[in-house]
């Protein structure tokens, strides 16, 4: 709720989607790219709660808000549509330090990630529908049960159309022009024309035959070859003509590109892979199972697996399946099992959920999408459980020579498929291999565990100097947070409330005081002693994220030339967050005609961007009495 | 290189707003500023340094420059010293 409002607040403040060009986050901050920041009001946002500062940087409006920005940026997402900005930079940055399967599973999931919940409703609609006939509740020749199908099957037949949205999105490509050619390419004449199977031309051009509909790399490689299409057409379409012919030429060349190049690539990798696996099979069948069951999942998506599609689709008792069908097996059953140790290890309730839902549709209906693209793919580890476990389970499969011999998705109901009379021992291995793929995969994804968000709240507070690592490293060269605990447990006040020009006046840096309660001084931060001064009223510490902080204990104390205070650390000296520095007698401050007031300066406050009272009146020694960001 | 020295006659020293003072000219210059008290020198742009030399009254103290506006920057701290009253 808190959350809202703010969000809400920020929203208006800079001008709603009208004025905002896009948004990122890092970890501290939310950054507009907006059309006129003039117009906003820095001190109205400011006063917003939860805001903690602005900025005006590199073109960026940003609204500095702590560790909990993710929060701020959901919440504004749900406002208005803004396009995700995704920076060269950031591209750049990301490309250096991620491998390249990595920065591929990365894209693959940042695009599939909106499309989640479709998945998972047409998922779970599949298991309806094979939990209704088996009831007894729903006849699967009825008119309701094909339209039933019709809706789980949607999100996953057409998965190019919202895939080129998304991926449209990531590669600023105009979204509707992306999403024109992922239809193209799922037309249903142009499927009639693949059914049909008689060669096509298209202006003289061979159209490579193949079924786009449910694949995700065609359309992927498509809308990434439209943002070179769209920038060079932008550099000849003369700006009078622009809004006519750029639209027309766009979809024209993608069009032809997405059916006569992009198209075979898909098939001839597809064609070579099956060549080489059923060249595989031929010499040795125990490896061809192993390879075919731990890279299914990658198989799928690339869309390759139809390249075998002659094999499993005309499964039969004459002529069993024994690579496709029963690597699926294998590797259905893994991204179930995958899904649920997820659920039950991850601590995002969200992530709960979402892993719940994909294991139950991978489980029963043998549909993975949701638990590839929501869960495995996102977090790796477990992917690579499933993919060790299937290679596993595979070997298994080769040596017993596992048969399926009836074409369906396999899963745990369509486990029927492997039964034959003549061939007992053939279910039973069925049997094993689905409890063993289960076993495995559930006990590997639990060992490796999951690389989960940090939940914002959960952050510890000897956590954010590693979060303010990536922060640095997300927006390199800018400033981190670091969090300056009170010394001393008193009362928080401003420090222009002080009754000294020199601190009131800031002119030694920004920052707060405290009316002590009582005489312990403790370390604000993990740093170092700078200086202890000679007359021990002041203390001066450099924290180790490059803050330097004054503690000067009382006001016109130096003049009573160290009497009341008693230091227990050295200069050069460094202290963890808490250490006792200091001890004073208030008493004899107070005595000498003194106040006691103790401003906290952050001396070098020109190298930071702000510095942030907490919003507390009462702290002691364990509360933040300061953010300096 | 300047070089110039001072005897600190302000009851103070050189505490709080004379100190801060003195950085903040100093940093207006690009030469190497330190000021050196019982054989301690420090970076006069740092406000840190220069308190945590405990410069109390009657104390004796060298500043030095040393960079293209060296001259400047002395003249600018004299000024500064004596306004203060650090300085007679």
């Amino acid at each position: 709720m808190k959350y809202q409002t703010s969000a809400q607040a920020i929203y208006e403040a800079v001008g709603t989607e009208s004025n905002i060009i896009s948004l990122i986050h890092c970890m501290t901050r939310l950054r507009f790219r907006l059309r006129d920041e003039s117009i906003v009001d820095d001190e109205a946002v400011k006063q917003i709660p939860g805001v903690v500062g602005v900025n005006h940087q590199s073109g960026q409006y940003q609204v500095i808000i702590g560790n909990d920005v993710a929060n701020y940026y959901d919440e504004l997402a749900k406002l208005g549509n803004f396009t995700n900005d995704n920076d060269d930079s950031k591209v750049e940055e990301s490309k250096e330090k991620d491998s390249l399967f990595n920065r591929f599973a990365s894209f693959i999931s940042s695009c599939m990630s909106p499309l989640i919940p479709a998945l998972i409703g047409g998922g779970m609609i599949k298991v309806v529908l094979i939990l209704l006939p088996m009831l007894g509740w729903l006849s699967e020749k009825g008119q309701t049960y094909a339209i039933l199908t019709i809706f789980g099957d949607a999100p996953f037949y057409f998965l190019p159309i919202m895939l080129a949205y998304t991926a449209a999105q990531y590669f600023k490509v105009t979204p509707m022009l992306a999403v024109t050619v992922g239809a193209i390419m799922i037309h249903p004449n142009f499927a009639a024309m693949v059914t049909a199977g008689k060669s096509v031309t298209f202006m003289g051009l061979p159209v490579t035959l193949a079924t786009y509909s449910s694949s995700v790399i065609p359309i992927l490689m498509m809308v990434w070859l439209m943002k070179y299409i769209e920038k060079g057409i932008d550099k000849i379409c003369p700006a009078s003509l622009k809004s006519v012919l750029k639209p027309l030429l766009v979809l024209f060349i993608s069009g032809t590109l997405a059916l006569v190049v992009v198209g075979p690539i898909g098939t001839y990798a597809g064609n070579l892979l099956s060549t080489v696996i059923l060249f595989i099979q031929g010499k040795a069948s125990w490896l061809a199972m192993p390879l075919m069951a731990a890279f299914m999942p990658l198989i799928v998506m690339t869309g390759m697996h139809w390249a075998f599609a002659p094999i499993f689709l005309a499964a039969s008792l004459a002529h069993p399946d024994t690579l496709i069908l029963p690597a699926m097996l294998a590797a259905n059953i893994a991204q179930g099992a995958a899904c649920l140790a997820v659920m039950f290890k991850a601590k995002n309730k969200n992530t709960k959920q979402v892993a719940g839902a994909a294991s139950i549709s991978a489980l029963l209906a043998g549909v993975t999408e949701p638990a590839l693209y929501g869960i495995t793919l996102k977090y790796k580890k477990p992917l690579y459980a499933a993919m060790i476990s299937g290679a596993i389970t595979g070997l298994y499969m080769g040596i017993v020579n596992l048969k399926s011999y009836v074409f369906a998705v396999p899963s745990l109901v369509s486990i029927p498929q492997f039964v034959n009379k003549a061939d007992s021992a053939n279910f039973i291995n069925a049997l094993i291999v689905l409890v063993a793929s289960f076993i495995l995969t559930f006990i590997l994804t639990w060992i490796f565990g999951i690389d989960e968000e940090v939940e914002p709240a959960t952050v510890a507070a000897s956590t954010t100097s590693d979060l303010n690592n990536v922060d640095d490293q997300l927006d390199s060269g800018a400033q981190t947070t670091t969090k300056i605990y009170s010394p001393m447990a008193g009362e928080l006040i401003s420090l222009d409330s002080v009754n000294d020009p020199t601190f009131a006046q800031k002119m030694l840096g920004d920052g707060v005081a405290i009316i002590p309660q009582d005489g312990h001084i403790y370390a604000p931060f993990a740093g170092t002693v700078m200086t202890v001064f000679p007359t021990k009223h002041a203390i001066g510490l450099k924290s180790d994220t490059g803050v330097e902080l004054l503690i000067h204990c009382g006001l016109d104390t130096v003049n009573l030339q160290g009497v009341p205070f008693t230091a227990y650390v050295k200069d050069n000296q460094h202290v963890a967050q808490g250490e006792l520095l200091m001890d004073v007698d208030l008493k004899q401050i107070k005595a000498a005609g003194y106040d006691t007031t103790t401003p906290l300066v952050v001396t070098n406050s020109s190298e930071f961007v702000s510095v942030e009272p907490a919003d507390k009146t009462v702290v002691t020694a364990n509360d933040v009495a300061m953010y300096v960001i | 290189m300047e070089k110039r020295d001072f005897h600190i006659v302000a009851e103070t020293g050189i505490h709080a707003r004379p100190a801060t003072l003195l950085v903040q000219s100093a940093s207006k210059f690009n030469s190497d500023i330190n000021l050196e008290y019982k054989g301690k020198s420090v970076n006069l742009k740092s406000i840190m340094g220069v308190m945590s030399l405990g410069v109390g009254q009657g104390a004796d103290v060298t500043i030095s420059a040393e960079g293209t506006d060296e001259a400047d920057a002395i003249n600018a701290i004299v000024d500064t010293m004596k306004k203060e009253g650090l300085t007679e």
